[in-house]
């Protein structure tokens, strides 16, 4: 179990984190979700301790913390971080970064070459970095994680750079990771392809989480999803009923819950809107995304 | 710790700087090996069979052309003619004790005919102060290194030995020179990066599972290892150029080391091979100086320039404190710096200079010892600061 | 362009580097003044009795030989005036009558430049062969000695002095000149590589851009140095004694010495130095720019400057090659003309030299860049051919 306890940050006048708290269990993808510079990374780099808190304190296991420097070493035996691209040792090749992470967390590299296969990097990992593209950088960093194999992995923006076949196989693995008991904590903007595998979402706001929503509850949460303009929507309210549960999110869409619908009334109100000439209806869940809208884009 | 050294190990030898300098310092070896070492002309010279016959029929012209005129000249040339057929008789057979007494006499008897009571040119120099205590020295360091030849019952004496042109000697004279600050040079620049390489790779190496301090250990063993195989490569080298017209030479060649005792000055007989020993351990202690203190510089400032600086500045500092005899009245000749010159502390040739009988290896090693503890007490202080242990 | 240049400086100015080679260039001023008052560098006293302990030991080993030959003893009788005339020095010196010295010293100037005359310099021994200065030295010394009676100066005993240290300044930073220069622009263009997808896509030629960082460095490290001197110069004036600024200085030009004041001097050896700053840049950015690498740059341009020290012939070659200009002091004392044997090699001819190869540089590393560039262009063809 990763504990974040009552951490704050600021840096001059601007607080970034301001007593965040996060109790993560194992076997949990935990998204992490905010503009730019409003203190994913820096929740990050107080995890891994690359930064000192201005107040909170981070254990693991409830045991380990970064009080001392032995205890440090034993975090950093638990926890790995994703390699910035730029960070990597252009004249040594990727094979050579993987043999490291793999001999330094692991004592062994034999689990290397099956993670080479499984990434398509075969035909590119013996030569030298500086030879690669961002992909096959940003493909190296996730690789690296995976040799560490350790029980906590942050991942800071893990799909940048890749094309769509290689965002569906890093999605694979993650989700592969999240069934061996791994604690993974991802700071990304692609929302949609967060959603196929978090298990949480947090939504950082003013330093606080503003929003955590939660996959598994929103799984049995399906809506009907319609975009209408405000001051429509404002019209529809005062001339109908909607149903209990209804959400106007982002000044732009309204979800009807379809708990408690049967499939003719499902219909009946998706005429309905049609009628109107809404014809932007949609039925699932709400996701990341529109979450985001919501809480940051009326800003 | 080994997947760390593995890492440190190679980019220490994919790195361009150090792989140029490898291949320069061979480079050098090579011309020294080949050009230069070839041109030594020693103090004093072996003389064959065919030297000393020549000799003897120089000196028997200048009695035969002064006859009764010069008698010191012809009592010397005839002194002269006396000690070069001992030497021939001892030669012929193989008798080295009466070989090098016969020498001596000879040496001195021709330095008399020659300079009398001035002083032998070739410890001439316009910037050298003491020509007169140099030649006393070089002289007295001559008859005890022939008398040590045959007192130690060292058994293989040959021109080359006599002449210190085998490759060990060669190794143990250039010791006594320049060469330990051009070895001690080549490893600041092998290890001036050795932390701050790591500047632009953060993530990678902030997020180890070792503690900083033994990643700088790790890299202190990089370094060191890389600098002593550079110096084994060249000592290869150096005996493949000499190594054929010189001969190894043999670890159990007496060498000297000078001192003073009450009764004056002394000059103590002691193995090449532990000689080469004692050089080997401070050159270790100086390497462990000069890389833990730049370590600790790169941990303060993370600066390359600044660690090139500082790093072979301070080989140079002894000059800045530095003064003819002044070890008879104070013990500033203890620092640090003074044991850079490591062959010359090793022979006593400081201890000449300073008029001292405190520069030899024992205070060396205490000397730098206690510099290399200090450098080890700041750098444990400093690596306390975690804003310090981030790169 | 002034955009570029403005950022540029910028960069020039806030690197970490370059600041340390500030400091590096104080902390060298430091040791001058440091070498001055501890250690009594540029003392005369201690530099005419070494000298006379040096002669008074040649000349008993000189005259242990025999000198029958009526010439030899002719030359051997000189050099026992020399000897005698050091001693006159060490006593003016003593007796502080500055007069009696400038008298001395013209007098044994003048001497030795004879002595150069008589064969039997060459016969002796090389070691003691240096008991007579050369010819260039005497000269310089005559030069020297003619100012000073004809300006009727005193003569400066030590440099505890802010012209004294202005003086052990040009002869000690005319050795290191070159290393700074070279340490300061090391990775001028090897710097940009951690920046290229910045730096490729500015709207500038390469020509322009690579035009701007010399101007930029050859400016900033060459005023770097002036105003720091001038600091120092300037501190020790306040805190110590100014010392007098028309003291000589020896300049040489084309076989004539000639003295001029500390401060007509400075105007001669700042203006050679700027010039030296713009070949060491240029030098720097061809190295650089072929070998992108810090290291190999200073590897390569020490190899250069070390260049004369390890073959130390005389030879017409030298003229036509930027390597013997590099020592400024050298250069404009006369002492790289007298190492090589040519006398062409002086201060104006110096300054031409340095220019035509720093223009030299510069165009060869424009030509690179368009072949590079060239290739470059080719290739990318190629592969959209390819990819077609």
């Amino acid at each position: 179990m990763l504990q974040i306890k009552n951490v704050s940050q600021s840096f001059g006048d601007n607080v970034v984190l301001d007593d965040v708290s996060i109790v993560i269990t194992k076997g949990e993808i935990i998204g992490l979700v905010a503009p730019n510079g409003t203190g994913k990374t820096t929740l990050l780099n107080i995890i891994m301790n690359f930064l000192s808190p201005d107040s909170g304190e981070v254990t693991y296991n409830e045991k380990l913390d970064y009080s001392t420097k032995k205890k440090e070493i034993q975090m950093r035996r638990h926890l790995s971080f994703l390699p910035e691209i730029d960070d990597l040792y252009g004249e040594l090749t990727g094979m050579e970064h993987l043999n490291y992470y793999a001999r330094l967390w692991n004592q062994s590299t034999k689990e290397v070459q099956p993670i080479v296969d499984r990434l398509n990097m075969a035909h590119y990992v013996k030569n030298p970095v500086k030879t690669y593209s961002l992909g096959m950088r940003q493909r190296l960093c996730f690789a690296l994680l995976l040799a560490a194999d350790t029980d906590v992995m942050l991942m800071d923006e893990v799909m940048n750079g890749l094309d769509p076949d290689n965002v569906d196989l890093l999605t694979s693995e993650l989700i592969k990771l999240k069934e061996q008991g791994k604690i993974i904590l991802i700071a990304s903007h692609l929302l949609n392809n967060l959603d196929l595998y978090a298990d949480r979402v947090l939504f950082l706001k003013d330093g606080q989480v503003a929003l955590e929503t939660h996959n598994s509850e929103q799984k049995k949460e399906l809506y009907l999803k319609v975009l209408i303009p405000e001051k429509e929507y404002e019209l529809l309210k005062t001339e109908n009923q909607l149903p209990e549960g209804a959400r106007y999110i982002a000044s732009a869409l309204l979800c009807l819950p379809l708990t408690g619908m049967n499939s003719t009334e499902v219909g009946k109100w998706t005429s309905f809107f049609y009628s109107k000439g809404y014809t932007e209806t949609t039925i699932g869940k709400i996701g990341s995304s529109e979450w985001y809208n919501e809480l940051y884009t009326n800003d | 710790m080994q997947a760390q050294f593995t890492l440190e190990w190679l980019l220490f030898t994919r790195n361009i700087k150090n792989r140029i300098l490898f291949i320069l310092f061979l480079l050098a070896v090579l011309y020294y090996g080949l050009i230069i070492a070839p041109q030594y002309r020693p103090l004093y010279s072996f003389t064959d069979e065919e030297g000393l016959t020549e000799r003897i029929e120089e000196q028997q012209t200048v009695i035969d052309q002064y006859g009764t005129d010069r008698p010191r000249t012809t009592e010397s040339a005839r002194m002269i003619i006396q000690f070069s057929e001992n030497q021939l008789e001892a030669l012929e057979q193989d008798d080295w004790q009466s070989y090098f007494e016969a020498t001596i006499n000879a040496n001195r008897e021709i330095r008399i005919a020659r300079y009398g009571n001035a002083v032998d040119p070739r410890f001439f120099d316009i910037d050298e102060p003491y020509p007169e205590q140099e030649e006393a020295f070089w002289t007295r360091h001559m008859r005890y290194r022939y008398t040590s030849y045959w007192a130690d019952d060292f058994e293989g004496v040959t021109p080359a030995v006599v002449e210190e042109r085998t490759v060990l000697q060669t190794l143990h004279r250039l010791l006594q020179d320049n060469l330990p600050f051009i070895l001690l040079i080549v490893l600041v620049l092998f290890s001036v990066d050795s932390l701050t390489r790591n500047k632009g790779h953060a993530t990678l190496f902030n997020s180890t599972p070792i503690a900083f301090g033994k990643v700088l250990w790790i890299k202190t063993a990089v370094c060191l290892s890389g600098f002593f195989l550079t110096l084994l490569a060249g000592f290869f080298v150096l005996a493949l150029t000499l190594g054929p017209r010189y001969g190894m030479g043999s670890l159990s060649i007496p060498v000297l080391s000078f001192s003073f005792d009450l009764r004056g000055s002394t000059y103590e007989s002691l193995s090449l091979g532990l000689w080469l020993g004692q050089a080997l351990v401070l050159l270790l202690l100086s390497s462990l100086i000069l890389i833990r203190g730049i370590l600790l510089f790169s941990v303060l400032i993370k600066q390359e320039l600044f660690n090139l600086v500082i790093g072979i500045s301070v080989l140079f500092t002894e000059s800045l404190y530095y003064s003819r005899g002044i070890g008879y009245f104070s013990d500033i000749g203890l620092l640090p710096p003074t044991f850079f010159s490591i062959g010359s502390v090793l022979s006593g040739y400081h201890n000449f200079l300073y008029n001292s009988r405190d520069l030899h290896f024992l205070n060396g090693v205490l000397s730098l010892g206690a510099a290399w503890l200090i450098i080890e007490v700041l750098i444990l202080i400093t690596i306390q600061f975690k804003r310090l242990r981030k790169v | 362009m002034k955009a570029y240049l403005n950022f540029e400086g910028k960069l020039f100015l806030k690197n970490a580097k370059n600041k340390l080679m500030f400091l590096v260039f104080f902390v060298f001023l430091l040791l001058i003044v440091f070498f001055i008052y501890i250690r009594d560098v540029g003392n005369i006293e201690h530099t005419v009795y070494r000298e006379m302990n040096n002669n008074r030991i040649a000349v008993s080993t000189l005259s242990a030989g025999t000198y029958e030959d009526p010439e030899q003893s002719e030359f051997f009788d000189k050099l026992y005036s020399q000897q005698q005339l050091v001693a006159g020095q060490d006593v003016a010196l003593r007796f502080e009558n500055d007069e009696w010295l400038t008298e001395a010293s013209l007098e044994l100037a003048d001497l030795q430049i004879e002595l150069h005359k008589y064969e039997q310099l060459d016969e002796l021994d090389d070691d003691l062969q240096e008991i007579v200065p050369s010819m260039h030295q005497a000269q310089t010394n005559r030069a020297f000695y003619s100012y000073i009676e004809e300006e009727a100066l005193p003569i400066m005993e030590n440099r505890e002095s802010a012209a004294g240290f202005l003086m052990t300044f040009y002869d000690s930073f005319g050795i290191a000149a070159f290393l700074f220069l070279l340490l300061f622009s090391g990775s001028i263009i090897s710097a940009d590589f951690e920046h290229q997808t910045m730096v490729k896509g500015y709207p500038l030629t390469y020509e322009r851009k690579t035009a701007s960082k010399i101007a930029i460095y050859t400016v900033a490290s060459f005023l770097s140095i002036v105003v720091l001197t001038a600091a120092f110069t300037g501190g020790l004036a306040l805190l110590t004694e100014t010392g007098h600024f028309n003291y000589p200085m020896v300049l040489y030009q084309s076989g004539s010495y000639d003295a001029v004041s500390l401060s007509a001097y400075a105007i001669r050896y700042f203006l050679y130095l700027f010039v030296l700053s713009l070949h060491v840049i240029s030098l720097a950015t061809f190295l650089n720019t072929l070998t992108r690498n810090m290291y190999a740059t200073l590897f390569a341009g020490l190899f250069l400057y070390a260049l004369p020290f390890f073959i130390q012939i005389e030879s017409a070659v030298w003229q036509w090659l930027p390597v013997q200009f590099y020592n400024v002091y050298h250069v404009l004392s006369g002492e790289s003309a007298y190492l090589t044997g040519q006398s062409d090699l002086s201060y104006l001819y110096g300054i031409g030299n340095l220019l035509i190869w720093g223009i030299g540089f510069i165009a060869c590393i424009y030509m690179y860049q368009s072949i590079v560039s060239q290739k470059n262009q080719s290739r990318s063809k190629t592969a959209a051919i390819e990819n077609t």
